[in-house]
């Protein structure tokens, strides 16, 4: 078993390097003089040897890359150009809306998803199952983008409940706060709430076709005990895995999503670095995004193994 | 004629298929429109008409018009040669490389095997859209690159549903039975794997069009994708942010054809897998 | 002998495209206490539909109409709650698959313990210690077999007794066995048809054992019922029937099995040429007569009742009794 964990850290260790060396080498193929890029055409020679020197573009790009590698894990991240502050400074700061969104999105989605899934799949071909698969299959149709834009004009703009956009920062309170992520959240939290109903229902309908719930009815249960004591015990394997990997998509939703509603959170902090060209925050941001994935990646792989007796080994005879 | 006979059989079962029905009517009429566009849209789709801006629906103009007077139907119309552009192009590009891997890695296992699935493991790690948006920012916007872009996230999906399903095929006896003939990998993966796998992957394509198209929506949304002048329904929505609160049909236009085509495709996509393989259906 | 499962007139109709599917045809079964009862016929004749039926675990398309009586209780047209009190506590039930049958994520002895909870209230300490003494009675001894072990740790045979120990924790009247051994090695087979013969008889449970296998039949059953196409074509003491074959069918499925003298190359098993009537048609006359060696014009449109042939021996047939023995 500790075997099989080393094995699996090993490989996590390994990714998250070739992540880093990825998003590297796909910074140094840049096409252009990364020194121009930020400073942009009208600067001076030696401004630019000097920036040059001081990314260490001049040397070789082995050495370049383990330098940055070594910042990463000693948390220098660089300085941003355009902020000229140390951007884990940045990060730090962002995050402190990043996360609390994507956490309020994926509470959201999970608390509707889910029963949704199960309710769906134990009334399989009536009409909650029929309402609830129109819906959902509708849901993964929207563009998170343009529902957050109705979500505006219907509930900032028409009946103001809360607003149109930006943050009120957690100092002015946990109330205003929480205020201006409300519609962020439920505009992340559709498609990944309407991918999680599908994926709900369809592993509760598969266990439920499964033998072992014939054994438990003749046992005694009533259907509805079946459903809660088998089918969807069995059934949150799959669908706990299929949450980690909703992380992913969560992610990229947060760069759309901060940005319509001008969130100081690090999707639009990277859009904006990308937009003025602040190559040092992009490569720190976009690696530690990736890094951050594929942590919670192995994280739910981690817990499948934890949750599902099948896959520890072992032989009794 | 076993071909014709084939294809009338599709179309029986599909016309007892809701999802077929349903999901073809609106592949279809996205097809039409976009056919007719090349020839024709009620106005031109960059002419600006000042003085007509900000209408509101109208029998001039059945979407109404924009801050610039130009004619959210026609643009509508013209957006759709983006979204097909994008979608074959992008999906075409994942298939044509994706497949081919994934073809070699159940073919030969060993180590083709191993370097495909781990390859293809890491770029589910990387979250499409990050990576779309980096391509696309840093190496340029336009069309061009954002296909590419997801063009490259297309490759791992077929080369994993080819490996996995092709894996299958191997088994089967009459391919063991090929093999013992003396048949070599590569006519057995063009004779006996890849006709057999052509539903699953047809079906998978149909549903990476829609999310090919939704990415397309978002990364022009971000002013990442199709450059102006070349109408798309993404950068109609970013356009239409700053005037939502005045001009709703702004939003809710381009949105809608957006939430229908890539509905239908995947109602397509459904009705197509009910039909090609009544096996592959799992719970639905 | 008072019948302690009983079945009167089962009609069982299941809707299809285009119509109706009748799968079972006015079947009449009792079985009485402490009576060991099977039911033999090949795939898809109605078996395992007529105790599925008698369980209540019929999908809810399916229509039932007749009499299913536990003891005197009507059982039929009750709700899901009433029959869930019914099943496992008066009527266990074992099925064929044993490599499909148990939860993978739960232990075994939480399965066997589950039904102790249910329905004897009994805490969770008591019901494990009943649930371990049920194992061991079925042939899992706690010493090698500890409760906290998972299904997927126990090989075919192991699964099916702890199957069994399920069906028997709360000691019920009536074992439904439905093709018990079939997925089974015939090693393990053996095995496991003893241990329901000694569990149903120690406990004086009554069996009703539903297989495709006449051998199986033929060594737990004191009395026999042959089904096709969801009819009861013949019914008598095993004994007699195994002695003198009324129906034809019946004798159609005893040639088919290899007999001592005619085993070696050269000799063909002998086969019923046809196939089994399609049950959206409707049906006129015997089931049986488009593949009866002796059909006349009589058994093409008129259904043959039940008649007498031998002491406590029935069947449907106007034209029964012995052609050619089997040798």
């Amino acid at each position: 078993m500790s075997l099989l964990l080393a094995k699996r850290l090993v490989a996590l260790v390994a990714t998250l390097f070739a992540t880093s060396l990825i998003v590297f080498l796909v910074m140094a193929v840049l096409p252009g003089d990364p020194a121009l890029i930020i400073l942009g055409i009208g600067a001076q020679e030696d401004t630019l040897a000097a920036l040059r020197n001081e990314l260490g573009l001049d040397k070789p790009l082995i050495q370049q890359y383990f330098l940055w590698v070594g910042g990463l894990l000693t948390g220098d991240l660089g300085e941003s150009y355009t902020y000229s502050r140390p951007v884990s400074e940045l990060i730090g700061q962002r995050v402190l809306v990043s996360l609390p969104l994507a956490i309020f999105a994926i509470v959201l989605s999970t608390v509707i998803a889910i029963p949704c899934g199960v309710i769906a799949a134990a009334r399989h071909n009536r009409a909650a199952d029929v309402g609830v698969s129109a819906v959902a299959q509708i849901g993964i149709a929207i563009p998170n983008f343009w529902f957050a834009m109705l979500l505006i004009l219907f509930f900032a703009v028409k009946l103001g409940w809360f607003p149109a956009g930006g943050f009120a920062g957690w100092d002015e309170g946990v109330l205003p706060a929480l205020q201006s992520l409300v519609l962020p959240a439920v505009a992340l939290a559709l498609p990944q709430a309407a991918i999680l109903t599908r994926v709900t229902r369809s592993a509760v309908l598969e266990v439920l076709g499964e033998d072992h719930v014939r054994t438990a009815r003749a046992k005694g249960l009533t259907r509805g005990a079946a459903l809660r004591r088998h089918a969807v015990r069995n059934a949150l394997i799959p669908v706990v895995t299929i949450m980690g990997l909703q992380f992913s998509f969560l992610l990229a939703g947060t760069i759309v999503i901060e940005n319509v509603f001008y969130l100081p959170g690090l999707g639009r902090l990277l859009f904006q670095a990308i937009a003025q060209r602040d190559l040092i925050v992009v490569q720190s941001l976009v690696v530690l995004l990736a890094g951050a994935v594929v942590i919670v990646n192995f994280i739910v792989d981690l817990a499948y193994l934890a949750i599902d007796p099948r896959l520890r080994k072992a032989v009794h005879g | 004629m076993a071909e014709a006979a084939a294809i009338r059989e599709v179309f029986s079962k599909g016309l007892r298929s809701g999802s077929f029905v349903l999901g073809g009517a609106v592949t279809a009429l996205f097809v039409i429109v976009a056919v007719v566009a090349i020839f024709w849209t009620p106005y031109s789709f960059t002419a600006m008409n000042i003085p007509d801006r900000l209408q509101p629906p109208s029998w001039a103009h059945w979407l109404g018009t924009d801050q610039f007077g130009r004619d959210i139907l026609s643009m509508l119309m013209k957006g759709t040669h983006n979204s097909v552009l994008v979608a074959v192009v992008a999906v075409g590009i994942g298939m044509g490389l994706g497949v081919p891997l994934g073809a070699a890695a159940a073919a030969k296992r060993g180590w083709v095997d191993e370097l495909v699935m781990r390859f293809s493991d890491f770029s589910f790690a990387f979250p499409f859209l990050l990576s779309a948006v980096m391509i696309t920012a840093l190496f340029g916007p336009g069309a061009v690159n954002s296909i590419i872009a997801i063009g490259i996230f297309n490759i791992p999906v077929f080369a994993r549903l080819t490996r996995g399903s092709g894996m299958t095929i191997w088994q089967r006896d009459y391919v063991m039975a090929a093999r013992s003939a003396g048949k070599g990998a590569t006519r057995i993966t063009a004779e006996h794997i890849l006709p057999n796998i052509s539903s699953v992957l047809i079906v998978q394509a149909t549903i990476q069009f829609a999310l090919a198209i939704l990415g397309e929506a978002a990364l022009s949304y971000l002013g990442l994708g199709t450059q102006p002048p070349q109408p798309s329904w993404g950068k109609m929505l970013n356009e239409a942010q700053t005037m939502a609160a005045i001009a709703p049909w702004l939003v809710i236009f381009p949105g809608l054809a957006i939430v229908f085509t890539v509905l239908g495709l995947n109602l397509f996509g459904d009705g197509l897998r009910d039909v090609l393989d009544p096996r592959l259906r799992r719970a639905r | 002998m008072t019948a302690l499962l009983d079945i009167r007139d089962l009609v069982v109709t299941f809707p299809a495209p285009g119509g109706s599917a009748r799968v079972l045809h006015h079947v009449d079964l009792s079985v009485g206490e402490g009576e060991s009862v099977g039911i033999v016929g090949e795939s898809g004749c109605g078996k395992s539909m007529t105790a599925l039926a008698a369980m209540g675990l019929l999908p809810d398309t399916a229509d039932v109409a007749g009499a299913v009586r536990l003891a005197g209780e009507t059982l039929n047209g009750r709700d899901d709650a009433a029959m869930s009190r019914i099943r496992g506590r008066r009527i266990g039930m074992i099925f064929q698959e044993p490599m499909t049958a148990l939860n993978p994520v739960r232990t075994i002895g939480d399965q066997v313990a589950e039904g102790l909870r249910l329905h004897l209230g009994l805490s969770d300490a008591d019901a494990l210690d009943r649930a371990v003494a049920m194992l061991e009675r079925v042939g899992l001894p706690r010493s090698r077999f500890s409760p906290g072990l998972y299904p997927h740790q126990l090989s075919g045979g192991q699964r099916q007794r702890v199957v069994i120990a399920i069906a028997l924790a709360c000691g019920p009247e009536l074992l439904i066995a439905d093709e018990p051994t079939t997925a089974l090695d015939v090693t393990i087979q053996a095995q496991i048809l003893d241990l329901i013969a000694e569990v149903t008889e120690e406990q004086g449970m009554a069996l009703l054992m539903i297989s495709h296998d006449l051998g199986v039949i033929a060594e737990t059953t004191d009395r026999m019922l042959v089904m096709y196409a969801g009819t009861v074509v013949e019914e008598g003491p095993t004994a007699e029937v195994f002695a003198h074959m009324a129906h034809p069918y019946t004798q159609g499925l005893f040639a088919a099995m290899p007999a001592k003298g005619l085993i070696g190359a050269g000799n063909r098993l002998a086969t019923i040429p046809g196939q089994v009537p399609d049950p959206h048609e409707p049906r006129v006359g015997c089931p049986f007569a488009p593949r009866c060696p002796r059909a006349k014009a009589r058994c093409r449109t008129e259904t043959p009742p039940a008649d007498p042939f031998g002491t406590n021996h029935t069947v449907r047939c106007f034209f029964p009794g012995k052609e050619e023995k089997a040798a």
